[in-house]
C-alpha cells in the first residue's frame, strides 16, 4: 500500500507537471566560458523559464517562496556552462548563526544519459549528478575564508586556540576552511543520499543585485570521475533544478522544486570547430582540480602501487563500494 | 509510521522507525533534591567537549533554575504550549506526542530556537515562584520555591533529532543506546534542533554542522561514569544501565530506582521520546508543578524520598551516588554498607551507609596536644 503512495505521490505530479517541461538548447560558443554571472556572452543567450512548485513528496515538506528560475546555457566543446538567475528580495549568506539559513540553487542531471531516474534526487537504481551553490560559500569565497563568529557577534573576545573542529577533521566538506568553488559536487540516489562527491570540480559564481541572484556553473564536459554527468556536443540529455530561499527558513529538503526533467539537447560542433579551449579556459579547467594532469597520473600510479604492496602484504583483499547514502 | 511502546506513557504510540531497542541503554539518575547549581558538571562538560569556536554558546550539560531558567529561552513551556492539553489518565498520557502532534510534512511537532534565545544561559537563576514572606518555608511543599534542573542530551529510546534528520545522518548506538550525529553526513539543516524538545542538538557555527553531549562514549567504553557524572560535587548523579520494566533487574542501581522503586521519574515523558535521564523530584515544589514535568508518578517518588531513612536498600543505593568515578553495573547493600561492582562482579567501592561518629577528646594525652574548637 505504501508503495502505491509513494508511486502515486511521484508519478503524479510528475506526469502532472509534463505540460511544464521546457526545452533547454545548450548553445555552441566559440568564446571562453568563465565563472561570471556578468559576462557579455550571456547577453547572447535566450533564457527559458523553469516553473517552481513546494516540494511535497518527503518530509520534512516546505520551499515555495522562489516560483520560478531563468536558465541560460552554453558550451564550448570543452566546458559547460550554465546561468540561472531568479528573484529573491533578501540576500540571504549567513550560515553563522543557528536560525539563519543560505540562500541556494541546484543543478541535477542523470549520471547515466539513458537511464531515466526520478526527478526527484534520483533513485536507488539510477544515480544524479547535483550541483550545489550556495550563496554563504560564495560570501566565503568573496570575504577570503569561511565566516566565523567574530563576524556574527563582534568584536569577538578572544582567540581559542584549542579548540576541537571534528566535522572539519572528519574531512566534512561544509565545515571546511577554505572552499575554492562555491560549488558543491554530489551525488544522490533518492531522498537522503546526498553524498558529497570526490573532487570538487564545477566552478561557478553567484552575483545578488536588485533583488535578483545570477548564479554561474561551469565545468567540463568530461571529467571521467564516476558519478559525474557527461555531455557529448550534438547529444541530448535532462536537466533539473531546485532552489532555497534562505531567509523562509529552506534548507535540505524544504525547497522548490521543478517537477520533472527538462530536456537538454548540446548544439553540435560546428564544421571545424575542434572544442579546443583557449589557454585561458584550459588554465582554468587545471585550476579546477588544484595540480596538471601529469602529477596527478603520477601521483595515481604510485598510489595503485602502494595499494596493491599493501593488500598483498596483508592477504586480505577487501574490495571496497564507493559510499552512497 | 510505526507503532512501537512506550513504557512511559504506558501505551502505544507512532514513531517514524520501528521499536528497535540498543543492547544496553545509557541513562542516569539525577538528584534534583541535592542540586545546588554549582555548574561544576557544565563547567567540566564544556572542557572537555565544547572549547572550540562556533561552541562558545554551547551547553551539552546546563543547569538551569526552575521555574524561571531555561536554556534556551522558554524551551520547555513552548514545547508544551505547542502540544496542548497534557492530559493523563492515571499511569496513560492521553494527550498527543510531539510524533503525533506533527503538522502535515513535518516528522515532529516542534520549533527552532531564534539565535539568541541561546544567549541567556543562566536566565532566572535563583528566581523564586513569588515573593517569600515570613514563614512561607515551614511546610511542604514551600508556598515559595525554586529548584535546580541539570539537564544533558536523554539519549532517548525514540529520539527525535533522530526522526527529523532527513539525511539519517543521527544514529543510535546499539552496544550503548548513545545517540550521536554523524559529523561527516550532516549538512546543518538543523531539523534536529527544531525536532528535539530538549533542545539538546546544538548548530556549530564554524564547522556548520550540528553537534550534541556524546554520553561521554570514550569513558563509557572504558566502564567509566560521564564527566558531568563524576566531577558533580554534590554527588547528585549516578549513570548505568536502564532495561525496559519487563526485565528490570533490582540488583542494577538505574532499574532499581526507576522501575523497582519508582523514585526517579522521566523528564516531559509526555512528549514520547521514551528520555532516559531520570530525576528524583524536589520534594518542596507543589505537585501540580511537577506532575506537568515529571509525569503523575511524582507523588509516590516524593513520599518516597520523605521516608528515605525507613528504606535501606534505597538510602544504600543513593549513598553510591558520586562515591566513584567507575561504571556501577550492580549493586548490593548488606550490614550497613553499599557496594557497588563492575560488569565481572569485582567490588569496586564500598559506602557506609551511615558515616560513623568519631569523639575526640579535648586533652589528647597520647599525642600532648589540645584541641581547641576553633571555628
Amino acid at each position: 500500500m505504501r508503495r502505491v503512495w509513494i508511486v502515486l505521490l511521484v508519478v503524479l505530479p510528475s506526469l502532472m507537471a509534463q505540460a511544464q517541461a521546457v526545452k533547454l538548447t545548450v548553445k555552441f560558443t566559440d568564446q571562453e566560458l568563465l565563472p561570471d554571472p556578468t559576462a557579455q556572452i550571456w547577453n547572447e543567450v535566450r533564457p527559458v523559464t523553469i516553473a517552481l512548485s513546494p516540494q511535497q513528496m518527503t518530509k520534512p515538506f516546505g520551499g515555495g517562496a522562489i516560483k520560478e528560475l531563468h536558465v541560460r546555457a552554453l558550451h564550448n566543446g570543452r566546458l559547460i556552462a550554465f546561468l540561472v538567475e531568479w528573484a529573491d528580495p533578501i540576500q540571504d549568506q549567513e550560515l553563522a548563526q543557528t536560525d539563519r539559513f543560505s540562500d541556494a540553487v541546484a543543478v541535477q542531471f542523470p549520471v547515466d544519459p539513458k537511464a531515466n531516474p526520478s526527478p526527484f534526487m534520483g533513485d536507488a537504481q539510477n544515480a544524479v549528478n547535483i550541483w550545489q551553490w550556495q550563496a554563504a560559500w560564495q560570501r566565503d569565497i568573496d570575504e577570503g575564508g569561511l565566516a566565523d563568529v567574530d563576524r556574527t557577534y563582534p568584536p569577538y573576545a578572544s582567540e581559542v586556540p584549542y579548540g576541537i573542529y571534528v566535522g572539519r577533521d572528519v574531512g566534512n566538506w561544509r565545515s571546511q576552511r577554505d572552499h575554492q568553488t562555491p560549488v558543491e559536487n554530489l551525488i544522490a540516489q533518492g531522498f537522503g543520499t546526498l553524498t558529497h562527491q570526490e573532487l570538487q570540480h564545477v566552478l561557478g559564481k553567484g552575483m545578488w543585485e536588485n533583488g535578483r541572484w545570477r548564479v554561474v556553473f561551469v565545468r567540463a564536459l568530461h571529467t571521467g570521475l564516476r558519478g559525474d554527468a557527461s555531455f557529448e556536443a550534438g547529444q541530448k540529455g535532462f536537466v533539473n533544478f531546485a532552489v532555497w530561499d534562505g531567509s523562509s527558513g529552506e534548507r535540505g529538503a524544504s525547497k522548490s522544486v521543478s517537477l520533472n526533467w527538462h530536456e537538454l539537447t548540446l548544439e553540435a560542433l560546428p564544421a571545424g570547430a575542434t572544442g579546443t579551449p583557449s589557454p585561458a579556459t584550459a588554465q582554468e579547467s587545471v585550476r579546477v582540480i588544484g595540480v596538471p594532469g601529469w602529477v596527478a597520473v603520477v601521483i595515481g600510479v604510485l598510489g595503485l602501487l602502494f595499494g596493491a604492496i599493501l593488500v598483498w602484504m596483508l592477504y586480505h583483499p577487501r574490495p571496497r563500494e564507493p559510499e552512497i547514502g | 509510521m510505526s507503532k512501537v511502546s512506550n513504557w512511559q506513557i504506558n501505551r502505544q504510540m507512532e514513531y517514524p522507525y520501528e521499536e528497535s531497542r540498543p543492547k544496553r541503554q545509557f541513562a542516569a539518575v539525577f538528584d534534583t533534591n541535592k542540586c545546588i547549581a554549582c555548574q561544576t558538571c557544565t563547567m567540566a562538560c564544556k572542557h572537555t567537549w565544547t572549547s572550540g569556536r562556533g561552541q562558545e554558546y554551547m551547553f551539552w550539560n546546563n543547569v538551569e533554575t526552575k521555574p524561571y531558567g531555561f536554556y534556551p529561552l522558554g524551551w520547555d513551556v513552548k514545547i508544551l504550549s505547542l502540544l496542548g492539553v497534557n492530559k493523563w489518565a492515571g499511569q496513560t498520557y492521553q494527550g498527543k506526542t510531539i510524533f503525533e502532534a506533527a503538522p502535515t510534512g513535518q516528522t515532529v511537532q516542534g520549533y527552532l530556537p531564534d539565535d539568541l534565545d541561546w544567549a541567556h544561559p543562566n536566565i532566572g537563576e535563583d528566581e523564586p515562584a513569588g515573593t517569600v514572606e515570613k514563614g512561607d518555608f515551614f511546610s511542604l511543599p514551600h508556598k515559595i520555591w525554586c529548584f535546580y534542573l541539570a539537564r544533558i542530551c536523554n539519549h532517548c529510546t525514540y529520539p527525535a533529532c533522530l526522526a527529523a534528520c532527513p539525511r539519517k545522518a543521527i544514529y543510535k548506538r546499539e552496544e550503548d543506546g548513545v545517540v550521536l550525529v554523524d559529523q561527516s553526513r550532516c549538512r546543518g539543516y538543523r531539523e534536529c534542533m527544531r525536532a528535539c524538545p530538549y533542545k539538546k542538538v546544538l548548530y556549530n557555527a564554524v564547522t556548520r554542522v550540528s553537534e550534541k553531549c556524546i554520553g561521554c562514549y570514550p569513558l563509557v567504553e572504558q566502564g567509566f561514569q560521564t564527566q558531568c557524572v563524576t566531577t558533580c560535587i554534590g554527588k547528585i548523579r549516578l549513570n548505568g544501565w536502564i532495561s525496559p520494566p519487563e526485565k528490570a533487574d533490582p540488583e542494577k542501581p538505574i532499574d532499581f530506582l526507576v522501575h523497582i522503586k519508582k523514585i526517579a521519574l522521566p523528564l516531559y515523558p509526555q512528549t514520547g521520546l521514551e528520555p532516559n535521564i531520570y530525576y528524583i523530584p524536589p520534594v518542596h515544589v507543589p505537585l501540580d508543578y511537577l506532575k506537568q514535568m515529571f509525569s503523575p508518578n511524582v507523588e509516590h517518588a516524593i513520599n518516597l524520598y520523605k521516608n528515605l531513612k525507613d528504606d535501606e536498600q534505597l538510602l544504600g543505593c543513593l549513598t553510591l551516588f558520586g562515591a566513584t568515578p567507575r561504571w556501577i553495573e550492580r549493586f548490593k547493600v548488606a550490614d550497613g554498607y553499599a557496594f557497588g561492582y563492575d560488569a565481572k562482579g569485582a567490588e569496586i567501592v564500598r559506602v557506609p551507609i551511615q558515616e560513623p561518629i568519631y569523639i575526640r577528646p579535648f586533652e589528647d594525652r597520647e599525642h600532648q596536644a589540645v584541641r581547641h574548637n576553633t571555628p
